[in-house]
């Protein structure tokens, strides 16, 4: 019992932890130009394209490598997000650019199939289908492995933003790009390496759930809407709130498709945000942005 | 501007409204292959869909992300009320009716939501919608579908159902731009500026924003009547959550808070998709860098084009459909 306790929750926990990768590319690039890119989840299947279809299955390079090159060549990629499609829109209205993100995602995922074939691709990973006993439950080591990089990265992140001279850049930049710009910080340099940085994020997110499921064209689509959940249901804006929404959105998936039902998981999952909204409007960690009823 | 010149400047629009739908019932069939004609058909479906979207997106500034979700609820309850032995008219009613009824119990609660929060929880109740279209077995027949579902008789005739779905979008967009050019369209344009001020002067808000719900859910249901008298057949994936994101790409492109807007935008997000097929496998890619385009060039969306195109070919102050003012919305 507490077994499958304990193993429903390192499940969650994990799926979970892809969810936050997403959703903090989500919550940076909003803090920093009040975007919402709905194309976040197709920089995931983007980012397990390029490591599968071409770095290991084309060039076979070894894995770390792929990785490396992997996220080099979409940190690039973003970078060139934010230069054509976030830099010709910054004075658009929020929702002409929520539209062009939109488009973007559609083109996303159509070029992934003219690139890479319509037939999803496997992956086996660092580790395969290997399993490892914890507590008593079995599970594939593959969980561990997106946890372990889950917290790496936020160790990154943490030393990145608080001792570096781009992280504080990036981060004044977030907080008033008005004011960061008359302090001399060149903002439109630092909102390309945000976004770059999101997408490395969304990419990350990609080559580690990439053993657990084929990498298809549309396997950003769920990421996507799942992600802006966990954003919303941590608290839009809030970094905190991204990495604790989307564990949380990942236990109650794997909690409600084992003790409840798998069929109607979607209906629990997404039923118990919208309760949690209503009592909390702002989400866990978000500030009160109230409308008067 | 003087309530004469306002009745006069409606009647204007009646008469251009039915005139082109006129036109295009004569037209459209001759130079139409049976194929596009069916395009066409779903492009005014469409058209009423984005119809609905505008009010509460346009017109009241509330980010809605729930348009399939009550153009599936329209569909099955007219399919379930007519296979219960309901004539049409009575099953049409009951399918609006039930729509505008989940309009307003997802509007009430989520009042006090605002930008992002309401859009993932209307799109959350999209999504809960089309799973329940999928599982609910006994009553939808999951993912199978319904198929030969009576209707008007008229399912699958492209062309017959091109005058009636052709009085219905009139209809639809008449209403609409009657509603924004009196005094109930003069509260929504103040809920949506600035919905502080708008309650200072004694507009009732909440009530305002829940009847906007319920005219969008309406405008779904009814939608969703038409595309089963069309088609015959019904599927839980034409009501599926992503198929919400095309009608808010076709509202914005088209251009936020017009009538006009709703008809452009959707025309050309269902017919160009069409246009480009020969690129084959690149279509929708070249489609997707379209949009960026378009939005890109008009963010006010493509109505706004088109008027301000009119407005300088006309003389000034007699402006012949006050709804249509393009406006830059920020939705958050």
């Amino acid at each position: 019992m507490l077994q499958t306790f304990i193993q429903i929750v390192l499940v969650g926990l994990a799926v979970g932890a892809a969810y936050a990768l997403v959703a903090l590319g989500y919550t940076l690039i909003w803090n920093a130009v009040s975007l919402v890119n709905f194309a976040q989840g197709d920089l995931v299947m983007l980012g397990a394209f390029v490591s599968v279809g071409w770095l290991a299955n084309r060039l076979g390079m070894p894995l770390w490598l792929n990785l490396i090159t992997m996220l080099v060549i979409l940190g690039l990629f973003g970078a060139g997000l934010a230069w054509g499609i976030y830099h010709p829109l910054r004075n658009a209205p929020q929702l002409s650019a929520i539209v062009a993100t939109l488009g973007l995602s559609m083109a996303l995922q159509n070029i992934a199939v003219i690139i890479w074939g319509p037939q999803p691709l496997n992956f086996a990973g660092p580790l395969g289908t290997t399993s490892v006993h914890l507590f008593g439950s079995t599970i594939y080591a593959q969980y561990l492995v997106i946890l372990a990089a889950l917290a790496a990265m936020m160790a990154i992140q943490h030393v990145l933003f608080q001792y570096t001279a781009l992280g504080r850049a990036m981060r004044a930049t977030a907080q008033d790009a008005e004011a960061a710009r008359l302090m001399g910080i060149p903002t439109a340099r630092i909102i390309a390496f945000i976004f770059a940085y999101a997408t490395m994020l969304a990419a990350l997110a990609g080559w580690l759930i990439a053993p657990l499921s084929y990498v298809s064209s549309d396997m950003g689509v769920n990421l996507s809407l799942r992600a802006f959940a966990a954003t919303i249901l941590g608290g839009f804006g809030s970094i905190p709130g991204a990495l604790v929404g989307g564990l949380a959105f990942g236990v109650i998936e794997s909690a409600g498709s084992f003790y409840i039902s798998s069929e109607y998981i979607d209906v629990i999952a997404f039923g118990v945000l919208i309760a949690v909204l209503m009592f909390r409007p702002q989400g866990i960690f978000g500030e009160l942005e109230l409308e008067r009823p | 501007m003087s309530t004469e010149a306002n009745s006069l400047t409606m009647r204007t629009l009646v008469i251009l409204v039915i005139a082109v739908a006129i036109l295009c019932g004569l037209l459209l069939p001759r130079f139409l292959s049976v194929y596009y004609l069916q395009v066409a058909d779903v492009t005014l479906i469409n058209i009423l869909l984005v119809l609905g979207l505008n009010f509460i997106l346009g017109f009241g500034g509330q980010m809605s992300l729930a348009q399939c979700a009550f153009f599936g609820i329209g569909a099955y309850a007219f399919t379930l009320l007519q296979a219960a032995g309901m004539p049409v008219p009575v099953a049409a009613v009951g399918a609006i009716a039930l729509s505008a009824a989940v309009g307003m119990a997802l509007g009430w609660p989520t009042l006090r939501l605002k930008g992002h929060y309401l859009a993932l929880c209307t799109l959350a109740f999209a999504l809960i919608v089309e799973r329940l279209l999928v599982n609910w077995e006994g009553l939808t027949n999951g993912a199978n579908g319904i198929t030969a579902i009576p209707g008007i008789g008229l399912a699958g005739e492209n062309d017959k159902m091109l005058w009636v779905l052709l009085a219905v979008v009139a209809s639809a967009y008449l209403l609409q731009a009657w509603i924004a050019n009196g005094p109930l369209g003069l509260r929504i344009r103040a809920l949506r500026d600035d919905s502080l001020a708008a309650q200072a002067i004694g507009v009732d808000v909440s009530r305002l924003k829940i009847m906007l719900f319920v005219i969008s859910a309406a405008y779904g249901g009814l939608a969703g009547i038409c595309y089963v008298l069309l088609r015959g057949y019904i599927s839980p994936d034409v009501f599926s959550w992503q198929s919400t994101f095309s009608y808010l790409a076709m509202a914005v492109v088209g251009g936020l808070g017009s009538p006009l807007g709703a008809v452009l935008g959707a025309i050309l997000y269902t017919f160009v998709p069409e246009l480009l097929r020969f690129m084959q496998e690149y279509y929708f890619a070249v489609f997707g860098v379209m949009v960026i385009l378009v939005i890109t060039f008009f963010p006010a969306g493509l109505s706004g084009m088109v008027l301000s195109v009119l407005r300088s070919l006309r003389r000034p102050g007699k402006s012949f459909a006050r709804s249509d003012v393009t406006h830059h919305e920020r939705a958050a």
